[in-house]
């Protein structure tokens, strides 16, 4: 599916999973091309975040394959995909609260890129400046507000280097100039040289960050293509009704 | 596993301070058991104590550091118990063959065990522990073999004196405090917080959730049966209802929330408390649950953290 020639970092192959009887993926099939900013929307219902489950081993998917870097790492644990290079975010933080922040991304860095303490005190307060947390270290990370707690999941799942970043709607419930804040965070690790795979419901968002957009509806991939195009796509504007196209249209001119 | 941590933040910094005063109290009170001065009856309070630091500190290790919550660790006791009993009376082992052996049972019998219980979390791991002590109690009351409800006798000639008892639970506290509190200072240690606050987020960053588990429940069954056996060979005989009774984790999350889950100065502060304080209450019959619980109720109002809690945060403060 990738056309520009570029080199591929994770293929669904014709993913099936869902809870219980009920199937979420429908035959997912989907690359995502190695340093790029792949935009996954979708509305709800659609299996963003079944997909989002399978990729991260929450849930194991009852066929296809997903393949990292050619390694089928479809019936692998959590932990085991982690260390085989996909760094994650939550869509509501789970930062480890009773820690504090520079224990957060250090106690990520021991256990994702296998750390020692004395190795991983440099990479944590490197993220930590990347992030805008450094003047915070020390705060226990409950104590954050929520813009610095997201800041706080990208440190933590960066620090050990992911392969793979994937970043779940790091927008949701931030203001204006806060999603601004977290775009140019996602523009920045692009520059750094990530693979970010990125959903999100605020579809601005995508405009502005997205190298590739994927549209998903009931468990498949809808299209696939450049955001200009697919936010355009009369299929997209279907699934969202129209509501949000029109203005994203006038935001793509 | 256990590779030193640096680097940490004030709390526990503030632990390198105490290590050199932990280790002068062992040596004093090593000292005191070896010369003989003193009485017996002082020696049986302070080896008690000593086992509910040991006890304290294995419950605390899974409860407060790693967020397993168990109300079952009196199968390891019970279990340690009946393994030196038999081990004396049928096989007729000497006392350095028994401890070690009871407390091998115990890692042995935990591994299937927590097979089992490790497909549950939270509420449901924890009445699941209980339950799988009570199956335990049963089992035994109804095993000839063991004696069923009469229970077995400790026999070994000559049979220990209390001086000799004293230096064993010591011994088993210094290795249980010293044990936790390397941990605490460890990538394990750290490891089992994360957990703890949040078990899906400590599996992304790379934790592996049942090998981490599994260490920490080991432990706590190791150590536990290390207290326990010496705890029965202090008493001389077990039987069903002594060995698994729920009482013994009641006691020990008694010392643990006075003294502070979480903290490996707590079940060290606790078990002194429960101790004098059970010794105290045995005066008024009837009044002693209702006093005990009280306190713990009173100690959760105001010091949430326990007292080693509330001393950390007030040092913290300064």
């Amino acid at each position: 599916m990738t056309d520009r020639g570029a080199e591929k970092i994770l293929s669904f192959e014709n993913v099936t999973a869902g809870y219980g009887r009920s199937d979420v993926l429908n035959g997912l099939s989907f690359e995502v091309e190695r340093g790029e900013v792949f935009g996954i929307i979708g509305p709800n219902g659609s299996g963003k975040t079944t997909m989002l489950n399978t990729l991260t081993g929450l849930l194991r998917p009852k066929s296809g394959r997903i393949l990292l870097d050619g390694e089928d790492i479809s019936r692998l644990p959590v932990d085991a995909r982690c260390r085989r290079g996909i760094g994650r975010t939550f869509q509501i933080p789970r930062p480890f609260i009773r820690m504090t922040v520079f224990e957060n991304v250090l106690v990520s860095g021991i256990y994702g890129a296998g750390f020692s303490a004395a190795e991983g005190k440099g990479p944590a307060e490197d993220v930590l400046r990347f992030t805008g947390l450094y003047e915070k270290r020390d705060l226990k990370s409950g104590e954050l507000t929520l813009l610095d707690r997201k800041r706080l999941e990208i440190a933590r799942a960066i620090v050990s280097k992911p392969r793979l970043l994937l970043l779940d709607e790091v927008a949701a419930g931030l203001t204006g100039s806060e999603i601004e804040t977290v775009i140019g965070m996602v523009v920045q690790l692009k520059r750094a040289g990530f693979t970010v795979v990125w959903i999100e419901h605020i579809l601005e968002t995508m405009l502005k960050a997205a190298d590739r957009l994927m549209c998903m509806a009931e468990g498949r991939c809808a299209v696939i293509g450049v955001p200009g195009e697919v936010l355009a796509s009369g299929e997209v504007e279907e699934l969202y009704l129209g509501t949000e196209t029109e203005a994203l249209k006038h935001a793509a001119r | 596993m256990m590779r030193k941590i640096a680097g940490l933040t004030d709390t526990a910094r503030l632990k390198i301070n105490v290590f050199p005063a932990t280790v002068l109290v062992f040596v004093i009170l090593y000292a005191l058991g070896f010369s003989g001065i003193l009485p017996a009856n002082v020696m049986r309070y302070l080896l008690q104590i000593f086992l509910y630091i040991a006890l304290g500190e294995a419950w605390n290790l899974m409860s407060g550091f790693a967020g397993m919550t168990s109300l079952g660790q009196q199968l390891y006791v019970g279990l340690a118990g009946y393994a030196a009993a038999i081990l004396t009376g049928i096989y007729m082992q000497p006392l350095p063959t028994v401890l070690p052996a009871a407390a091998l049972v115990c890692v042995i019998a935990a591994i299937p065990v927590s097979a089992i219980l490790f497909r549950m979390q939270g509420m449901y791991f924890a009445v699941a522990t209980w339950v799988a002590a009570e199956a335990a109690e049963k089992l035994f009351l109804n095993w000839k073999f063991v004696g069923q409800g009469s229970g077995m006798t400790i026999r070994l000639s000559p049979y220990p004196s209390v001086g000799v008892i004293y230096l064993l639970a010591l011994t088993v506290c210094m290795l249980a405090v010293l044990t936790v509190y390397r941990i605490t200072r460890s990538r394990l240690g750290m490891g089992l917080l994360a957990m703890r606050d949040d078990p899906v987020a400590a599996a992304s960053i790379g934790l592996n959730l049942t090998r981490t588990r599994l260490t920490v429940y080991l432990l706590a069954a190791l150590i536990s049966g290390l207290a326990g056996s010496v705890f029965f060979l202090n008493k001389g005989m077990i039987y069903p209802e002594s060995g698994f009774s729920i009482s013994w984790t009641v006691s020990v999350v008694f010392v643990c929330i006075i003294g502070g889950a979480g903290t490996v100065a707590g079940p060290v502060i606790g078990a002194v408390i429960y101790v004098l304080l059970r010794e105290y209450l045995a005066h008024y019959p009837g009044w002693s649950n209702i006093m005990l619980g009280a306190i713990t109720l009173l100690v959760i109002f105001f010091f949430p953290e326990g007292i080693a809690g509330a001393l950390k945060k007030k040092k913290r403060i300064n």
